[in-house]
């Protein structure tokens, strides 16, 4: 009878621990947001994709395409985020 | 900052942009402890002129220098990439996409994009050896 609790107990404590550590792991990769202001998405850009050519403001107030970045051989770091 | 060393190591094999988008944790929506702490309390821009402004937040107060583009008010570019709250792209000629970091703030890594772009760019040339001099030369 008492192994069987314990059996029991561990089985439900087993079962929890994975669906929170599943949880977290959904939550971190944006597939569960956190609330209303939670933007993120995965979106629809894959790797081997076309990247969309936008116009963006440059902080000094010019105009650039982002098709002006790729133009060249190089490769292009693109980096989106804000201060907070 | 990461991004600082990234931006120095590879400015010049790679072009760089930064977009200053949305703000991740504004005041007036999902504010965090860290932004209190460290006073980054700023309200989620309504007009173009106040995201420029917290963009020069970022680079008065964090320095920051890689080349900065600020998206407009549609939030397009955000939108386009699926990049809020932060993400990292690489793209080839003629745009194609290379590397897609993971979305932001767990996702965000910029030592992985580099590892992306370390294998895209030729290697650094490696310094000139130092010619022996008489100035290097061991004092006898």
């Amino acid at each position: 009878m008492r192994g069987k609790i314990l059996i029991g107990s561990a089985i439900t404590v087993l079962v929890l621990a994975g669906g929170a550590l599943a949880y977290y792991e959904l939550l971190k990769a944006g597939f569960v947001h956190y609330g209303r202001y939670d933007r993120r998405e995965r979106g629809s850009l894959k790797v081997g994709d076309q990247a969309p050519d936008l116009a963006l403001t440059m902080y000094d107030g010019t105009a650039v395409r982002l098709s002006q970045l790729w133009d060249g051989p190089r490769p292009v770091f693109l980096v989106f985020g804000s201060c907070t | 900052m990461d991004l600082h060393r990234i931006y120095d190591e590879y400015e010049g094999r790679a072009r760089f942009l930064t977009v200053y988008i949305a703000e991740a944790h504004p005041d007036d929506e999902w504010q965090t402890d860290s932004n209190r702490k460290d006073q980054f309390v700023f309200k989620q821009p309504r007009r173009f002129e106040e995201r420029q402004e917290l963009a020069k937040v970022l680079v008065d107060r964090l320095k920051y220098r890689v080349p900065l583009a600020i998206d407009a008010m549609d939030n397009r570019t955000d939108a386009a990439f699926a990049a809020w709250p932060e993400r990292i792209y690489i793209l080839g000629t003629g745009g194609k996409i290379l590397y897609k970091g993971k979305v932001g703030p767990f996702g965000f890594k910029p030592e992985e994009a580099e590892a992306a772009l370390a294998g895209l760019v030729p290697a650094r040339p490696a310094p000139p050896p130092v010619a022996a001099s008489p100035s290097s030369a061991p004092v006898p």
